[in-house]
């Protein structure tokens, strides 16, 4: 989708930084969507009747969402602005009313944002006792935030980093759990389940969770999920609600990303071997079943409950949206 | 020839060995038996080609504590080595004696590869999917016998961290003209539904059953039994580890972080705390069946196979006592 014309520049800086992947990771993502309607918002100069704001607000959201329409904290933080103004609307709101509640939301969500990645670490770090070894896949701050809040708590524990090919994020987690002076082991992803039974816990983060409770995360996080299930050893996923997708509620699949096998082999043995295909699937899904609790900012879930987060958070956008499909069935 | 050549030539061989630049487990075995040979030909005398030969064994064997097929040869020619001192103790004679048992070895290790190749090609149909992981002689020799007869297939291999041996065997096996593809070892149980068979070779095999091969064969085992696809092993007899009916474990190998191992990143994070274990047990429950050279069998029926090479209780020297033995004969 092609930016118009009267749109803010800033607005577009950011969603061209999405695209390229400058700004990246859900939560980052989803502030930066945030912050561009803010921006939008504020810099609105158009005709100042309520219906010509949502309508351009709207547009707004739409291109932002277009920008990367798999992840789903950008659709759902553009959601959380969008659905409180029309909201507004609805009930009859003027011009300047509907601008001070744009803003006012999307600022309130990225401060909510910000606070829901400590708020997880207090709450899951009660469920880590001192003594325990934890697992880690790839570089998630939620899962992060819970080995450091654990770890600042005075409880003494041991941590296992799984490098994470093909980018290896797992140095990046290495690396800050080191500087935090917590014992942390670096291990390949094919030995998981070789040290599976040293680990007392498992704990991983979320790009996007659906209505059944299925986690789409790094590559790799499902077959660790049934090695520690094999083990009989917990398995929790640390998660803000922003992560669940409403989508999902209404039948929609979640795309897995499959990205490009420069990240996989260098440029030369594609050239040298260019008729060896190279896949490289960027998440997978673990099913709810290996899945023992999701944390979220708002306390901890069984993973079957995460249509309960989705009625809570989203009910409006999921009846909205069947209304919507009802009404496109009548015309059909 | 000098004394030092033939150390020159041993550190060189076990250098190979140990840091697995040698990928295939039978071309291990194959080197250190031919290393074992020099111990011969580079001496004049039985007493130096002895303090050679037994500076090689206990080389040998640390450099792979894992490979069973190691320990069995080096202890079958060091067996031939001891009768041989019964019969004569011309060194002329004793040499030829024990290089006719290493060609012997060589070639019975040989054929039995091509059988247990010819066995499992018979598994793989028409329009399957095979997964596979790291590089195994047996199972490119199985997939080329496969190929060979007309029988069209894909392979699937993972691209089997520490060691990255994977990117070797999509080469190999594309030369072959085998559709090919590679992924990493995380994305196991993404693919297994797309799989029909899983395939791999094996360093070792306990008497239980169980199967030691690289690290990762173990996760792709438990994911195929999730998903219900059949996991088979392709392996020798040699690879059997008599040991294990008494109780003794196999030495699973652990490296310490290296570049070789972990890659670019050491050099970005100093001193990195990492456990590098290269091999690991597939439990015998996840296997379908083992394809050996007598057959393909049940995992539960690899102590009967031991029993017929070893008979029951099953007797074999250690390496030690045959050490030993020899060395007092030649006091």
């Amino acid at each position: 989708m092609v930016a118009p014309q009267y749109f803010p520049p800033e607005v577009v800086k950011i969603a061209e930084g999405i695209k390229s992947m400058k700004i990246r990771g859900a939560g980052r993502i989803a502030r930066a969507a945030a912050k561009a309607l803010k921006i939008a918002a504020e810099k609105y100069n158009l005709s100042r009747d309520s219906e010509s704001f949502v309508d351009y607000l709207n547009l707004v959201g739409d291109y932002l969402k277009s920008t990367r329409p798999t992840a789903v904290s950008l659709p759902n933080a553009v959601g959380y602005v969008l659905i409180r103004v029309s909201q507004g609307f609805e009930e009859g709101m003027g011009f300047s009313e509907l601008r001070s509640i744009a803003i006012n939301s999307a600022k309130s969500f990225i401060e909510m944002s910000k606070k829901a990645v400590e708020e997880i670490g207090r709450i899951g770090s009660r469920l880590i006792s001192s003594g325990d070894t934890i697992l880690t896949h790839c570089n998630s701050s939620t899962a992060i935030s819970v080995i450091r809040h654990a770890f600042l708590s005075g409880k003494e524990i041991r941590v296992f980093a799984t490098e994470t090919r093909p980018k290896f994020q797992g140095l990046i987690t290495y690396r800050t759990l080191r500087d935090l002076g917590i014992d942390v082991t670096l291990i390949t992803d094919s030995a998981v389940r070789f040290f599976i039974k040293k680990i007392d816990k498992v704990i991983v983060g979320a790009d996007t969770i659906a209505a059944n409770g299925a986690v789409v995360n790094k590559i790799g996080t499902s077959q660790i999920a049934l090695a520690a299930q094999e083990a009989r050893v917990r398995f929790f996923v640390a998660s803000e609600t922003y992560k669940f997708s409403p989508a999902t509620v209404l039948g929609e699949l979640v795309v897995i990303e499959e990205r490009s096998p420069l990240e996989v082999v260098p440029e030369e043995y594609i050239k040298k071997n260019s008729d060896i295909i190279v896949r490289n699937p960027a998440f997978d899904v673990t099913p709810p079943e290996y899945i023992d609790a999701i944390i979220t900012e708002k306390g901890i879930i069984p993973p079957r409950a995460a249509i309960m987060v989705l009625v809570e958070e989203y009910g409006r956008i999921i009846s909205t949206s069947l209304t919507k499909i009802a009404v496109e069935e009548e015309t059909d | 020839m000098s004394s030092s050549n033939y150390y020159d030539i041993l550190d060189k061989a076990v250098e190979d060995i140990s840091l697995f630049n040698i990928y295939s487990s039978t071309d291990v075995v194959t080197t250190g038996i031919e290393v074992f040979i020099k111990a011969f030909e580079y001496s004049s005398d039985i007493n130096t080609a002895f303090k050679y030969c037994s500076t090689a064994v206990e080389k040998l064997y640390s450099a792979r504590p894992t490979s069973v097929m190691m320990a069995n040869s080096l202890r079958r020619l060091l067996h031939r080595l001891n009768i041989a001192l019964d019969e004569t103790r011309d060194f002329e004679k004793i040499k030829d004696s024990v290089k006719r048992e290493a060609e012997a070895l060589k070639q019975e290790l040989r054929e039995a590869v091509e059988a247990v190749a010819i066995i499992g090609s018979r598994r793989i149909n028409p329009g399957e999917t095979i997964l596979t992981i790291s590089y195994s002689g047996t199972v490119y020799r199985l997939f080329k016998e496969a190929w060979d007869r007309g029988v069209k297939f894909k392979v699937y291999v993972v691209e089997s961290r520490p060691g990255s041996e994977g990117f070797y065997t999509a080469k190999k096996l594309r030369e072959l003209g085998i559709p090919v593809t590679i992924f990493v070892d995380s994305a196991v149980r993404y693919f297994m539904k797309d799989v029909d068979k899983v395939i791999t070779g094996a360093e070792a095999i306990a008497a239980n059953g169980a199967v030691i091969n690289k690290v990762g064969t173990s996760m792709i085992a438990l994911a195929a039994h999730e998903a219900r696809v059949r996991v088979f092993i392709a392996s020798s007899t040699h690879k059997f580890s008599p040991e294990t009916i008494f109780g003794e474990l196999v030495e699973l190998t652990i490296k310490r972080p290296s570049e070789k191992f972990i890659g670019e990143a050491i050099k970005e994070l100093g001193d990195v705390k990492s456990i590098l274990p290269i091999f690991d047990v597939t439990p015998p429950e996840y296997i379908d069946a083992i394809i050996t050279e007598k057959g393909l069998v049940a995992p539960e029926a690899v102590i009967f196979l031991l029993r017929d090479i070893y008979g029951w209780p099953p007797k074999f020297p250690e390496l030690d006592d045959l050490l030993k033995e020899i060395e007092v004969k030649l006091w």
